[in-house]
This record gives structure tokens, sequence and C-alpha cells, in this order.
């Protein structure tokens, strides 16, 4: 509890990182609005098209788990929050509850305005969008445990998250775009706003879950480890 | 200058993790494109099992499609042909909304004229002046040159020699030349009809789009048709007509003496999508690779002033503005070499690749490979700069990662994703960054063709020069503003 509460205090006193929610409600719904004024009629899912502010938002949920995490290596405070919570485990732990509880109110607001503002969306995709949002930041802050330089954090996130769909795009053979999809944290993750035929919209979710896990475990395997060499 | 060159190369080539990310940028673009190109696999079923179709080649080297209804006679020397299409009408197979019906109507680029061609093989040289279902009447030419010809009904192609001069007229007495061209040898002469198929685009059930092609023919009624130089009988063919298509693209002539009525389907004109696959498919790791190089020019600026080496920096270059040049100089020159082994390799050896798994590759000039793969290479040079100078004006590494990519990537994203409607992701992909890819399309979307040009399916609304102008105008003005900015503030 009190390693929470240290990070809550890191997070709502550094400058920037409280506005990052606002960005990613701000990006989620203006871009959202954006594309219902622009969307053709009756062709898209009204839940893609209310929802299409995701994509960008997520980048702001990126920024903020890059933000708590690599803050700390940048500016050397990584060694005082290991004097003051030895347990590797319990600090990365506070810094995901944190990182995903804020991700979580940006959601809580950015997802259903946009479904109201566009032309409306489905429950699920509604309440799977906040999760895979979530989920996103688990995986960034993760891959920041693991990697420690913000850069290079945010090159691998955004690349995992943008680069399969850029990828699958041009790779137009329908076998390897379902294969590619399925290895998509993005493609797979964001099927619960439907129109995705071979994803199931809950079973899509799972892809982000098991990346987020994977970068937690791996990023917990090296949280603190030889923190003095990278200062 | 040198000097500066010199430090700021020094200062690249002994940080391990600027290399390494080089090393990983040149491998993920050639890696993932590899990749790409050994998952097409491309099948034909048909009625004589998996057999592809040969994809004609024009004269200028480039795939076409000439399936079309021609009746004709043999040309030996000079000659010509004079017609009048009194009427065009036809028939479009399963049309949106419902595509549940069978309507009469004719598409906008269903052609009926006259025509010389070489031979009756396809992707031989021709040249023919015809009324269109939507675009007036017309010249056209070796498949790729098509002009505008008013709206008048007479048509007339003459030879002399080994010139052919296209011509039209309102009322068959006073002719107003289109354009001349040349064909020499024996050729053939007479009516043809060509219909292409109804272009829509939908939803694909993984995202993006998906283009559907339904079959449509076209019926062109000619009166007072009369032909001089001619030798032979009339006869009727169906150019690239297959055995067993459907009934609708049979082709026909019925021949009253001075009227004749033709009726046909196919097209004589440059493929689109469907002449192979362009060689930028073995270009999908780019964007990829495009991460990492972002991250290394932006590590390039940050890390000098985390580490506090930016005070050195500054102390050794008193004047401030030749700091930044001499970066970008180092760093792009890096990207321009890595970008150009990964694109020289993953290119040629892709295309080995698709191949081997029966892929038609849509042939292009030497010239326009080249350009394809030096063009990836100076787009992933001048994104480095970009992100460099996005580096010096936030001076902190996530914030410029982020607006690089979000510039860059994000448009050419959201531009592919089919939320947006064609023209407003036209328009990401002409004011953004990402216009930038514009030089990797290899095969230019013609006018005369009706076809699945949006950027969903790789066609860019900038020429390929033109959107590479546009990303080189950001990083530009990026440089220039964070120049000025390093002038003016601390360090």
């Amino acid at each position: 509890m009190t390693a929470i509460r240290a990070e809550w205090t890191k997070f709502r006193t550094l400058p920037g990182l409280p506005w990052l929610v606002v960005v990613l409600v701000v990006a989620t719904v203006g871009v959202g609005a954006a594309a219902t004024a622009l969307a053709p009629c009756c062709d898209v899912l009204p839940s893609r098209i209310s929802l299409a502010g995701v994509a960008v938002g997520q980048a702001a949920a990126v920024a903020l788990a890059v933000g708590v995490m690599s803050g700390e290596y940048a500016t050397g405070l990584i060694l005082t929050s290991l004097l003051a919570v030895p347990d590797r485990g319990r600090l990365l732990a506070a810094k995901a509850l944190l990182t995903g509880a804020a991700t979580l109110a940006g959601a809580l607001v950015a997802v259903p305005v946009s479904a109201a503002v566009g032309p409306g969306a489905t429950p699920t995709a509604v309440i799977g969008s906040i999760v895979y949002l979530v989920l996103v930041s688990q995986f960034a802050l993760g891959v920041a445990a693991l990697v420690r330089d913000p850069a290079v954090a945010m090159g691998v996130t955004l690349g995992v998250l943008y680069g399969f769909p850029l990828v699958i795009r041009l790779v137009q053979d329908p076998g390897w775009q379902e294969r590619l999809a399925w290895l998509s944290p993005m493609e797979a993750g964001l099927a619960v706003q439907g129109g995705l035929a071979p994803i199931g919209p809950w079973a899509g979710l799972a892809v982000p879950g098991v990346y987020a896990a994977v970068a937690l475990a791996a990023g917990r395997s090296r949280v603190g480890r030889s923190a003095g060499a990278v200062v | 200058m040198i000097p500066l060159l010199r430090s700021e190369w020094t200062k690249f080539r002994t940080v391990r993790g600027w290399i390494a990310g080089s090393i990983v940028a040149i491998l993920l673009t050639a890696g993932v494109g590899l990749l790409g190109a050994a998952g097409s696999v491309r099948s034909c079923e048909g009625p004589n099992g998996n057999v592809c179709p040969e994809i004609p080649i024009g004269p200028g080297g480039q795939a076409v499609v000439d399936r079309f209804s021609f009746y004709h006679r043999a040309l030996p020397g000079d000659g010509s042909i004079t017609a009048r299409v009194t009427g065009v009408s036809g028939v479009i197979t399963y049309p949106p909304p419902g595509h549940d019906r069978i309507v009469p109507g004719v598409v906008p680029w269903a052609k009926v004229g006259v025509m010389v061609k070489r031979d009756l093989t396809q992707g031989s040289a021709y040249a023919a002046v015809m009324v269109t279902g939507d675009h007036g009447t017309r010249m056209q030419d070796d498949f790729v040159n098509d002009l505008a010809a008013g709206r008048d009904p007479w048509v007339r192609l003459s030879r002399t020699g080994d010139v052919l001069t296209g011509a039209t007229s309102a009322d068959g007495r006073s002719w107003r030349v289109v354009a001349t061209t040349r064909l020499a040898g024996p050729a053939v002469i007479g009516l043809f009809a060509a219909s292409p198929c109804d272009v829509t685009l939908g939803q694909g059930s993984l995202g993006g789009v998906v283009g559907a092609c339904r079959l449509t023919n076209v019926t062109g009624r000619f009166e007072d048709v009369s032909v001089e130089g001619a030798a032979g009988t009339w006869t009727h063919d169906d150019v690239g007509g297959e055995p067993g298509a459907p009934s609708l693209s049979v082709g026909s002539a019925r021949d009253w003496g001075s009227a004749v009525q033709l009726t046909g389907s196919g097209d004589v004109a440059p493929a689109g999508v469907d002449g192979g696959a362009v060689i930028e498919r073995t270009l999908s790791g780019v964007t990829i690779g495009l991460i990492a190089v972002i991250v290394v020019a932006v590590l390039f600026v940050t890390v000098e002033y985390r580490r506090g080496l930016i005070g050195a920096t500054l102390a050794a270059t008193p004047g401030r503005t030749g700091i930044l040049p001499a970066k970008a100089a180092v760093v792009a020159a890096v990207t321009f070499a890595g970008g150009l082994v990964a694109a020289a390799i993953a290119v040629p050896a892709g295309l080995r690749l698709m191949r081997a798994n029966d892929n038609a590759i849509a042939p292009v000039t030497t010239l326009t490979g080249v350009r394809v793969i030096v063009g990836t290479a100076a787009l992933l040079a001048v994104t480095a700069v970009l992100a460099l100078a996005m580096g010096a004006i936030f001076r902190r590494s996530a914030a410029a990662v982020i607006a690089t990519i979000l510039l860059v990537l994000l448009p050419q994203l959201l531009a592919t994703a089919s939320v947006i409607p064609v023209a407003a992701a036209e328009w990401l992909l002409r004011l953004t960054p990402a216009a930038g890819f514009a030089i990797q399309q290899s095969i230019p979307a013609y006018p005369q063709v009706e076809d699945y040009s949006v950027p969903a399916l790789g066609y860019y609304p900038l020429p390929p020069w033109g959107g590479f102008a546009v990303t080189c105008l950001y990083a530009a003005a990026a440089l220039g503003a964070a120049i000025v900015l390093l002038r003016r503030r601390d360090a």
C-alpha cells in the first residue's frame, strides 16, 4: 500500500504525466469524432468508426507507462525507489497498478464519450476497448522495465502495436494476414470492435493480454538489476 | 564543417547501441520484407486446375489487359476504316447497392470503335479511336496512351506508310485529326468492343479494403462502316478469350453490310492490381525498420542532453549553427547506407521467393526498380533527419520518438485501415510526412483504368518524387526550427 502511495505521489507531482491522461481522452475522442465526420455511410461498422481514436489514444497510454518507468532510470530516482521498496516485484506491481488505474480512468471517459459522439458502439466494443487500452499500458510498462531507455521502450512498444497492422496491409495474402493478425496485439485486440471475422471479439483480446503478461514477467526479472550502471 | 562532421561521426560509431540499432533497422527492413514475400502464395483455381494465366506484356514492357471482341480484316499496307457509332448499350452484373440483379447499363470505360492492331496476340501494338461509356470519344494506343477527343460519333483510323492517323467527325464530312502514331508492317484492321468489369470496393474480413470486379459487356452499333485497303474477309475473334468463359463475356458480331452490331467484354488497357504482384511488396519491412531508425536518430541528440555532453559540444562549436546539420548529415548518411543495403537485399531476394511461389510479378523498367530501392533508402534517411530534429526540439527522447512515429506512420496506418473514406485517406497521404511512401509505388495509377486505385491497395495520391518532396519539406522545416531553437535556448 505504501509503495502504491509513493508511486501516486510521484505520478501526480511529475510535470507531464497526469496530462497524458488528458491527452489520451482528447486524442481518442478527437480522432473518433473526425472519423465520424468523414466516414462514408453504412459501409463500415459503426463501432469501428466511433472508436477509431483508440488506435491513436493508445500512444498516450504507452507514453504514460514509459514515463512512469523510464523516467526514474533517466533521473537516477530509481536508486531511491529501490532503497525505499527493496522488493523489486512490489515496486513493479505498484507501478503497474498505478499505470493501469490512470489508463483505466482515461479510458473510462474516452471510450464511452467516443461512442456517444460517433454513430454508436456495441457494449462489447466499448468494454473491450477499455480493457484493450489498459492491457496496452501494461505491455508498455513491461517493455519499459525491460529495456529502460525511454526512446527504445517507446520504439519497441509502438513498433509492435503499429508495425503489425501496417505489414498486414502490405502482405495481401489472406492466410498470412490471418496468421499475422493473431500475432498482432493491436489487430487482434481491437477485434472486440467487430469487423474481423476470423478473430472472435474476446479471444482476440487475449493477444494483448499475453503480450502484457510476458513483458511484465520479463520486466520483473530485470527491474533494479544493476541499476547503478545505467544511471 | 569537416571537423564537426568528423566529431559527430566519431560519436555515432563509438556508441555501441547506435550501431546496434542501425543494424537492427537493416535486419528488420530486410527480414520482415522477405517474410512477407515468402508468405505471398498465388493460387488460380480454374477449370483447368491451379494454373495461373500468363499476364500479357504490352509494347512498353508493362503488364496489360488485352481482351476484347474484334471484327476484323487484314491490312497489308496503306488503308483506312471509318464508322459512325450510333448506339452503345450493355449489361452490368450485380451492381451496388444490392449486388443481386443483372441490369442494363454501360460502365464508364466501356469502349467501342475502330482499331488497327499488329496481330491477334495479346499485348501486341495497336491504335484505336473509340466512343466510351462516359468519357466521350477518345484515341488510345499501345495501352498507356490516352487522349480525349470530344464527343463526336464518327471515328476513323487511316494508315499511310507507317503513320497511323486517328480522326473524329461530327457529320462524317469535316474531320478533325486527334493524333498520329506509328505502326508498320502487316496489321489487322476492324471494329472492336470491350467493357471492363464493374469495380466496387468493400471491407475485407481482416479490415482493409477488398475490391470486387463484376462482369459487364457492351454492344456497339456501327453504321456507315467503310474500309479501304483491307484484304481478306470479315472475321470475328475474341482476342484473349478463354474456353469455358461465362456466356456474357463471349463476344459476337452481326453484320448487315453497312451496319454492324458488335458485343464484347474485357479491356484494352494497362493492368492494374491484376497485373501481378508489385515489387514494393517485398519492402513491407520498411515501416518496422523505420521505427528503429527513428529511435536511433532521436537518441543521437537526446542522449547528449541527458548525459550533459551537449555542454562540451556547444563549447567546442561557439556558433552552434553547424552542430545539427553535422549530426543530420552523419545520421542521414548512415541510414541511407543501411537502407540501401536492406532494400537491395529485400527486393531481389523477395522477388525470387515470390516467383518461387508462382506469383507473377508486374514488370517494371530497371530505372523504376532502382528508384524504388534508392528511394526507400532516401526515405529512411530523410525520416531519420526529421526524427533527429524532433529530438533536438523536444530534448526528451520519449516525446520525440512518439511525435515522429505519429507523424510518419500513423497517417499511413489510418489511410490504409479503411475506416475513413478514400478522399480523406488521400489527403492524409498528401499532407503528412507519410506522403514519402509514394516513392515505393512502382506501378502508376492510370486514369483510363477504372481500378482499385486507393491508398489501402498501395496507390498514393502524389507522384513518387512529389510525395518524397513533402517528407523532405517536413524534415527541412523541423531541422530549421531545431537549429533556431538550439541557438536561442539554454543548453
